[in-house]
């Protein structure tokens, strides 16, 4: 009983993850790089104001989701090792393009 | 009788490690679904003995939460008549979003019918979790199936799946299967089917399409089990 309170407690009091967004407008991402921490699982928001969809694709960050015109995408991402992690956009993969650095 | 066995059947399955189904349709679910994705795909699994199990389906994945499919099956053996034999319709529902929690989880149902014989309807409902790390993922899944009729048995399926995210062209993993035709009578381990193996999953970009592939070799481990399997996967996605 004890615990499943220490828990509860625990759990409201625990700070919520790291937020970061970024922005699809003109099929380009804004801003097209990202730094992050180390070791913390963080929420990456894509927000597309294009009039199409665009599928979100990072192989390092093991993720592919398509995310609707003017529609938000969610990733729950983390917690990563230093490095460079990129994502594109299938549909413009030339210049939908963004980094997320971890450091 | 039967509804009281069902749920004392559940841990059984679990502790024991020796399930799935009799189709035996060596196939490892991931909980992740990609919105937006639709597909192709073509599933065969060769018994050594000459059985062997293929299916033609299409899936799409109207959110983020729930995949959709319809398969037909052939089951081969050797002197039986080409046909397709069975007909199913299979969901995959997410109950976590990707990432968010140690575990992914996810549910697995499928409805089937046979297409000859009796036209029997069958059941299917499995739990699928999933852990990835940076550099791996590891898939768990573990279903029960039951044809619709009086004093069918319940088959029990356990898979497991390990791969390295070397590169997306060419993942290495290693993969087990376990089944059990009924799991209300189990038998010994030696009777049930374990298999284990090597396996690769990798995708292919053709333009603006994906080939996706998984493939695996899979030697029996008990009397009960072919002494090896081959499993082959070809998904054509395309938008």
């Amino acid at each position: 009983m004890s615990t499943a309170l220490a828990v509860t407690v625990l759990s409201l009091i625990a700070a919520p993850p790291l937020s970061v967004e970024l922005l699809l407008q003109n099929h380009q991402f804004h801003p097209d790089r990202l730094v992050v921490p180390a070791g913390t699982k963080f929420v990456l928001q894509i927000r597309n104001a294009d009039d199409a969809a665009e599928e979100i694709e990072s192989y390092a960050l093991n993720r592919e989701q398509k995310v609707g015109s003017a529609r938000t995408l969610t990733l729950y991402l983390g917690p990563l090792t230093t490095g460079l992690y990129d994502l594109y956009g299938e549909d413009h993969p030339d210049i939908a393009q963004a980094t997320i650095e971890v450091r | 009788m039967r509804t009281r066995c069902i749920p004392h059947a559940w841990p059984a399955m679990v502790l024991s490690l020796g399930f799935a189904a009799h189709a035996a349709a060596d196939v490892i679910y991931s909980p992740a679904v990609e919105q937006g994705e639709t597909a192709i795909e073509w599933r065969s699994t060769l018994n050594a003995g000459g059985t062997s199990e293929h299916k033609l389906e299409w899936e799409t994945s109207p959110t983020a939460w729930w995949r959709t499919e319809l398969l037909a099956t052939a089951t081969l053996a050797p002197e039986t008549p080409r046909r397709w034999d069975e007909i199913a319709f299979e969901n995959v529902v997410s109950l976590n979003p990707q990432g968010r929690d140690a575990i992914d989880f996810g549910v697995l149902t499928e409805i089937s019918r046979s297409l000859h014989g009796d036209a029997a309807w069958a059941a299917e409902l499995g739990v699928l979790a999933e852990v990835a790390t940076p550099h791996t993922v590891t898939t768990l899944n573990v279903s029960s199936e039951r044809a619709l009729t009086a004093g069918a048995p319940v088959a029990g399926a356990f898979a497991a799946r390990w791969r390295w995210r070397r590169g997306a062209r060419f993942e290495p993993g290693v993969e087990y299967h376990a089944n059990v035709e009924s799991v209300e009578h189990m038998g010994s381990v030696r009777s049930q089917r374990h298999s284990f193996g090597p396996s690769v999953l990798g995708r292919i970009r053709l333009g603006r399409e994906v080939l996706r592939y998984e493939a695996a070799w899979l030697v029996g481990l008990t009397q009960g089990s072919p002494a090896s399997t081959a499993r082959l996967q070809l998904e054509w996605e395309f938008r």
